[in-house]
């Protein structure tokens, strides 16, 4: 292509940033996944000490090591004479784990009874195995400077790292994981069925118009796709929990149905129900946006042909439906055994993996095991995409544009069924917000159900029962880093998209490839990566990234510009490309044709792209949770703290707080997007 | 052997109404066409009869059969879609086998009749193709040997060839003719195009404004419309004011011309007269008194004739022919004056509608803009 030098100079610059914020942290972790630790073995450590001592001048080397062997103590001299002897290739013939002062007369023992020959040699090396079992740390302090990193790890720490899969197989071999992710993988497989299910069924019932109000129906469906994270699993427990307004107050109090403290949601079916729930909307908008460009004629192709509406589902429209499965699936499958929120709020007593995880991580800063474990849980998610992939690719098939609905009216047992469910799915919704509402304004949820804005501001609604979150600062701290990273998102991910669209090339493509893999990996993979990545970039401790806002802006920023990509290439697809070739002939610069044709053009995807990132950065969690340092407290973080140590009131001020944000912004959106729409049409 | 029927069907969307009481009889092994412009109701009155819209008012019958309520899939009718609406998931052999599969039929009378359907519409060998691997007009095939497939009594047409290539549409249409003389159903037809529409059918039914406004064969359409726009929209007609001044004479400015007896002497209200370009004759000089004095203004050549424009001293143009082999043996300048003798059979007398005058004008028929310049 003629043009591509003028191009050359950004995608490079965009693809660097691209391969440092997105290919380097994915890579990082992959490869920490792998990395092992143990213990150097007697003569391992021996060689070590031996080479960094070798950097030192001869008579300062000698004279340390006589001092160090001079200073041993029995049990010391004990051990460098075993660790010698297996240096000199004899063996050890005394018990290691006897008492010392048995295992101090054993060596003396063995060393005498050696020939005089080799008595020599194990003698010779005693100097260095004591200074190689006892003295490498003072060792390796005083040699810091001559030695790099890596070398001066290994001598003090006497450990050694490897690459091996052990951690990997921890989580096949012990009892623990495997207890975990057998849970992880019956809990997803129940998720997954019910969601995919319900969402083709609503979706089915929306887009054909057999569901009362579909218009409606279809915005309730959607609204829960801008939510902070456990609100389902939130409200659940404060209605349905062991003090639930509903379980507690209504049928254990009031009516003394059921005892609230065995009868209540927690467990398995707690965290169905809120991961369904949870994952209803983005499952949702995958049939949706399948189904709304579905031909209606085939429906009634179906029909002239016999088959009834049940039928017809059946033959015509599910097997149409099979890609939007097979997305749908992967996607909730991905979601629910990645998800760590939804149990540990109302999950309790079920270990699921991904909880494992997070206690890996926060708990014992373990990242390489974490790491594998996380990889882990991408494994399922896979293996169902492509074996669902591999019964699709039987019945390969191309839909057509064409788009009008069907217009036959459908049986009234159709109408009615799928009305109840939709509608109660959304009324359920909109219970949960409601709870989430109330919730901010009660004192204590269950206990005290006086009036309070405390859980707004840094006060105290109740002496003595104090959240660490002081109000809902947290707020303001994730409205900075989104409104930050928002923008920068959505500017770059226009960019990329018309490099791709307009420079078709293998690195193009490979950039769009990159800028997709957060899309499909879990967001627990990607934080862990950046966490990986950027703690000493380069091996430059100086340069880390870990604990700094700057950190979460990148992360989030370059976690979600996909959207904006995917949207902008889907509408530049559709831009004239003579009309930029015709600025092209009038003059114009590579710089001046994107911001004067096509910007314009892409403001809706730069909008959009710009919106998510906005969304994503108040809202989701499983990324940024290992990442945010100890002073900076976000609300996606703070909120779910605040819930899983049932602060309920100071999560759902958070809650609160973020979803107003989220609808003003929107509503702020359509506004000017009206009034600049009326304004070119004044023109 | 099964006739369609609507009795006074009628259909609304919000506050448009789609079809006006619309009576219409197909009789049983008959070819018949809906024809009109788009938005005249012919497409609703064809998926009233399929059962994919319920009508407001009246009755949909099938041999004799109420079956306005009874819903598409109990119907029995076949259905051919313009959009060919073939099941993108199925091959050709699942897609024609469809129906037959639906209701059970053991696995080897479909094969057998996948087969002889395959050949009867010409398909022979592609059944293990998926749809998006076929032409358009294979997939209209598919799409036509899949309606024919369990047999019904009545194959409903919605444009089916308008999606597709003018040579392909051509023998597609006879094909489509030929099938449905040789299998002897009943075939409603639905089309815009007046070329197909006379080609393809046993009667034509135009519509308009949710209404027919005549029925018949096709040259009876063609050649005696009692509707002015009728006579506009199939074939080329030329439409121009006249007076009634008895059962076969019109006055048309100071000429006064014999007309087909056909009833219009009752008439009350404007009038026009109207002609097919191919009725009328041309005589050199403007004296003679049955025809209409007029100025050449140009000339189109079509191949076999060439159609030419003239000027009338009323100020309305016309069209006339000519064959090419008398055009060119001795053509005529532009500004010749010359008079318009009209075959009295075909020359009709209709009340003038609302749209006469503008139409005349702007659409049809479009002596400005299909004849320009001189012939060759």
């Amino acid at each position: 292509m003629p043009r591509l030098p003028a191009a050359w100079p950004a995608i490079l610059g965009l693809g660097a940033l691209i391969v440092a914020f997105i290919g380097v942290p994915l890579g990082a972790m992959l490869l920490r996944s792998a990395v092992v630790s143990a213990p150097l073995s007697a003569v391992e450590l021996i060689d070590v000490t031996a080479e960094a001592l070798d950097l030192l001048p001869a008579p300062e080397r000698e004279a340390l090591l006589a001092q160090w062997s001079a200073r041993a103590n029995a049990r010391q001299r004990m051990e460098a004479v075993a660790a010698a002897l297996e240096a000199s290739g004899l063996p050890v013939p005394w018990d290691r784990t006897a008492a010392y002062d048995h295992q101090v007369a054993a060596a003396a023992q063995t060393l005498e009874a050696l020939p005089a020959a080799q008595r020599a040699e194990v003698e010779a090396l005693l100097p260095l195995a004591v200074a190689a079992l006892h003295r490498r740390v003072p060792l390796a302090f005083r040699l810091r400077d001559r030695l790099s990193e890596d070398e001066f790890d290994r001598l003090r720490g006497g450990v050694s790292e490897r690459l091996g899969l052990d951690h990997y197989l921890r989580v096949v071999t012990e009892e623990r994981f495997r207890r975990a992710a057998a849970n992880s993988l019956l809990l997803a497989g129940v998720t997954t069925i019910l969601t995919t299910g319900l969402a083709l069924l609503a979706a089915h019932g929306v887009n054909r118009r057999i569901v009362v109000a579909a218009g409606a129906a279809r915005f309730g469906l959607l609204v829960p796709l801008v939510s902070p994270p456990v609100v389902v699993a939130t409200a659940a427990v404060m209605l349905f929990g062991r003090n639930g307004l509903v379980t507690y107050g209504l049928l254990d109090r009031s009516l003394g149905w059921i005892d609230a403290s065995v009868g209540n949601l927690y467990g398995l079916s707690g965290v169905v129900i809120a991961q369904v729930l949870s994952f209803l909307p983005p499952a949702f908008i995958i049939f949706d946006n399948l189904m709304a460009r579905q031909d209606g004629r085939l429906d009634e192709a179906a029909a002239s042909l016999g088959a009834g509406p049940w039928r017809g589902l059946l033959h015509v429209s599910l097997p149409m439906a099979q890609p939007g499965i097979i997305r749908a699936a992967t996607l909730v499958f991905i979601l629910a055994m990645t998800d760590f929120g939804n149990p540990m709020v109302i999950g309790k007593d079920l270990p699921v993996l991904a909880g494992v995880l997070y206690d890996e991580m926060i708990g014992f800063q373990n990242t390489p095991l974490a790491s594998a474990i996380a990889l882990w849980l991408i494994v399922p998610a896979l293996s169902v995409y492509l074996l669902l992939d591999r019964i699709g690719r039987r019945k390969r098939f191309e839909t057509v544009g064409a788009s009008a609905a069907s217009t036959i009216p459908s049986p009234a047992a159709a109408r009615i069924g799928l009305s109840l469910l939709v509608w109660s799915i959304v009324g359920f919704t909109a219970v949960i917000y409601a709870t989430i509402a109330a919730g901010a304004f009660v004192s204590v949820w269950g206990r005290d159900w006086s009036f309070t804005t405390a859980h707004f501001t840094s006060a105290e609604a109740v002496p003595g029962f104090v959240s660490s979150h002081a109000g809902i600062a947290p707020v303001w701290t994730s409205l900075a880093v989104a409104s930050v990273a928002a923008p920068l998102g959505g500017l770059m991910a226009i960019a990329v998209a018309w490099l791709a669209e307009r420079f078709r090339s293998t690195a193009t493509e490979a950039l769009s490839f990159l800028v997709m893999l957060p899309a499909i990996l879990p967001g627990v993979v990607f934080g862990i990566g950046y966490l990986v990545a950027f703690n000493a970039p380069l091996g430059m401790a100086a340069l880390s990234l870990n604990g700094t806002h700057a950190i979460l802006v990148l992360n989030i920023l370059f976690g979600n510009m996909f959207v904006g990509v995917l949207a902008g290439r889907a509408m530049l697809r559709r831009l004239d490309r003579s009309l930029e070739e015709a600025a092209a002939s009038l003059g114009a610069t590579l710089w001046q044709r994107f911001r004067l044709v096509v910007l314009p053009v892409v403001r809706r995807a730069i909008l959009l792209g710009t919106l998510y990132v906005f969304v994503d950065g108040l809202s989701t969690f499983s990324a940024v949770v290992f990442l945010q340092g100890p002073d900076i407290d976000l609300a996606a973080v703070a909120i779910f703290e605040s819930a899983e140590s049932t602060y309920y009131g100071k999560a759902c001020a958070m809650s609160v707080t973020i979803l107003l944000i989220v609808f003003a912004v929107m509503a702020g959106l359509r506004l000017i997007e009206r009034w600049s729409g009326e304004a070119r049409r004044a023109e | 052997m099964t006739t369609l029927a609507f009795e006074a069907v009628g259909k609304r969307f919000g506050g448009t109404v789609a079809v006006d009481t619309v009576d219409l009889s197909v009789p049983s092994g008959s070819f018949f066409t809906l024809l009109g412009p788009s938005g005249c109701g012919k497409t609703t009155l064809l998926r009233m009869a399929a059962g994919f819209v319920l009508p407001d008012a009246g009755r949909v019958r099938v041999g004799g059969i109420d079956i306005t309520r009874v819903p598409p899939h109990r119907r029995g009718l076949g259905f051919v879609f313009q959009s060919y609406a073939l099941f993108p998931t199925k091959t050709v052999y699942e897609n024609i086998g469809f129906a037959l599969a639906l209701r059970g039929d053991a696995r080897a009378r479909i094969a057998s009749r996948v087969t002889a359907l395959c050949r009867l519409v010409g398909l022979h060998g592609l059944e293990d193709r998926y749809p998006h691997e076929l032409s358009g007009g294979q997939q209209q095939r598919v799409a036509l040997a899949r309606a024919l497939a369990p047999e019904p009594p009545v194959l409903l047409l919605d444009e089916p060839l308008s999606a597709l290539d003018a040579e392909i549409r051509a023998r597609l249409r006879e094909e489509i003719r030929r099938i449905v003389e040789e299998l002897g159903i009943t075939a409603l037809y639905v089309t815009h195009d007046q070329e197909e529409a006379l080609s393809i059918s046993d009667s034509i039914a135009v519509m308009r404004d949710g209404r027919v406004l005549q029925a018949g064969s096709p040259s009876e359409i063609y050649l005696h419309p009692r509707h002015a726009f009728v006579a506009r929209f199939v074939g080329t007609a030329n439409t121009i004011d006249c007076h009634i001044l008895g059962a076969d004479r019109v006055q048309c400015g100071d000429r006064r011309l014999p007309v087909r007896p056909n009833g219009h002497a009752g008439l009350a209200g404007p009038t026009i007269l109207t002609w097919r370009p191919e009725h009328g004759s041309l005589r050199p000089g403007s004296v003679d008194p049955a025809a209409l004095p007029g100025r050449l203004v140009g000339a189109s050549f079509l191949g076999p004739v060439v159609r030419l424009r003239l000027a009338l001293a009323s100020g309305e143009t016309v069209l006339a022919e000519r064959t090419a082999r008398d055009w060119f043996a001795a053509p005529l300048e532009p500004g010749a004056e010359l008079s318009l003798a009209i075959d009295p059979d075909f020359a009709t007398v209709l009340p003038a509608d609302e749209q006469s005058r503008t139409e005349r004008c702007l659409d049809f028929p479009p002596p400005g803009r299909r004849s320009s310049g001189s012939a060759p």
